[in-house]
């Protein structure tokens, strides 16, 4: 039966799964597949590269479940590996994404705390951004991760994951201030 | 933070089917993983339990081979003391024998002075052997204990030449 606490299902199947029960896998796979899907479909064109990253999260995350610490998120332990999978494949293709240089000390202290407003024109805009900003406004804003678990999935600092969301939401705001100006 | 239903669009999940098929393949993967772990793993049993036989083997040999080298290689002295040992042994369960099936053929004297003999005898090279333990080798000792060895052979082999002992 399942419990009241959606964390102690996913606590009991991550237990579970460590000894080989392919029901547990089957229940933390269909429990994370859409989230982790979606969120990689934002990186790619082309639905077969997506579909593999997914797989191959989900087939490095159940042979290394060992290695799963019960202090993370299942859910970002997993997204670090699809975004290290894709980023594989990127170096691959010499394609490296650069976080860019930020001067920590240039970031205005009130964009910390902005409200930030979101328009689905924005999207439009957001695809035109490299795909480190993205991947930054889409797990802070979206996926709902906190700065210092994007520091650990993305391989950065904390103050840099700040930097990138508040540069990426200024942007955001000014290219919607634009379009309607033009509209 | 933005609602996902609001960010997504309903393109960008996965469709039952996609969820079906890529199932398939992690399964796909992950079973033959474990078959390849298994398959691995028996390799490693197998290995081991040759492994195993061999140490055997080679523990059996080396034990073997070094016995016979500690027999084979032992000074001379050790060597002529088994020797000696070995030959008063077998001559004396000979002796004894003959000695009681003979008794009433052989003068009370005659069979007293060599039991003595003997007895003497024995006490000694019994006295020097409890000083002398195999590893000792002290020259001296080994010459005195050949000599009191020689001498037990020599009386036996006069008893079985007086017919005293028979063969």
């Amino acid at each position: 039966m399942p419990h009241q606490n959606p964390a102690e299902d996913e606590a009991l199947w991550i237990e579970q799964a460590k000894n080989g029960d392919e029901t547990a896998f089957r229940n933390l796979y269909e429990n994370y597949v859409p989230s982790l899907f979606r969120f990689m479909n934002q990186f790619s064109k082309n639905i077969a590269e997506v579909e593999d990253w997914v797989q191959r999260a989900f087939i490095r995350a159940f042979r290394h479940l060992h290695q799963f610490q019960g202090g993370a998120k299942f859910s970002s332990w997993l997204f670090t590996i699809a975004i290290n999978e894709m980023r594989s494949d990127r170096r691959r293709l010499d394609l490296v994404i650069s976080v860019g240089s930020f001067d920590d000390n240039l970031m205005d202290k009130e964009s910390t705390v902005e409200t930030f407003e979101w328009d689905s024109t924005m999207k439009v805009f957001l695809d035109q951004l490299d795909e480190t900003k993205r991947m930054v406004f889409i797990l802070h804003e979206v996926e709902g991760y906190s700065h210092a678990e994007i520091a650990t999935m993305l391989g950065f600092g904390e103050s840099t994951s700040r930097t990138v969301l508040s540069r990426t939401r200024q942007f955001l705001r000014k290219q919607l201030q634009q379009d309607r100006r033009s509209v | 933070m933005i609602h996902p239903d609001s960010f997504y669009s309903k393109n960008d999940s996965p469709t039952p089917d996609q969820m079906r098929s890529m199932w398939a393949n992690v399964r796909k993967s992950l079973r033959l993983s474990s078959k390849l772990f298994f398959l691995s793993d028996r390799r490693s049993f197998l290995y081991g339990m040759a492994a195993s036989f061999l140490l055997l083997f080679s523990t059996v040999g080396i034990y073997t081979t070094v016995r016979s080298a500690v027999e084979y290689g032992q000074p001379p002295e050790i060597k002529l003391d088994q020797a000696y040992q070995s030959a008063i042994r077998e001559f004396e369960k000979v002796a004894l024998q003959t000695t009681k099936d003979n008794q009433a053929g052989l003068t009370q004297e005659l069979l007293l002075t060599r039991k003595e003999q003997l007895q003497m005898l024995e006490k000694a090279i019994n006295e020097l052997r409890n000083e002398t333990n195999s590893h000792d080798l002290s020259e001296m000792k080994r010459s005195k204990l050949r000599h009191l060895y020689s001498l037990k052979l020599r009386l036996l082999q006069e008893m079985v030449e007086q017919g005293e002992i028979e063969l």
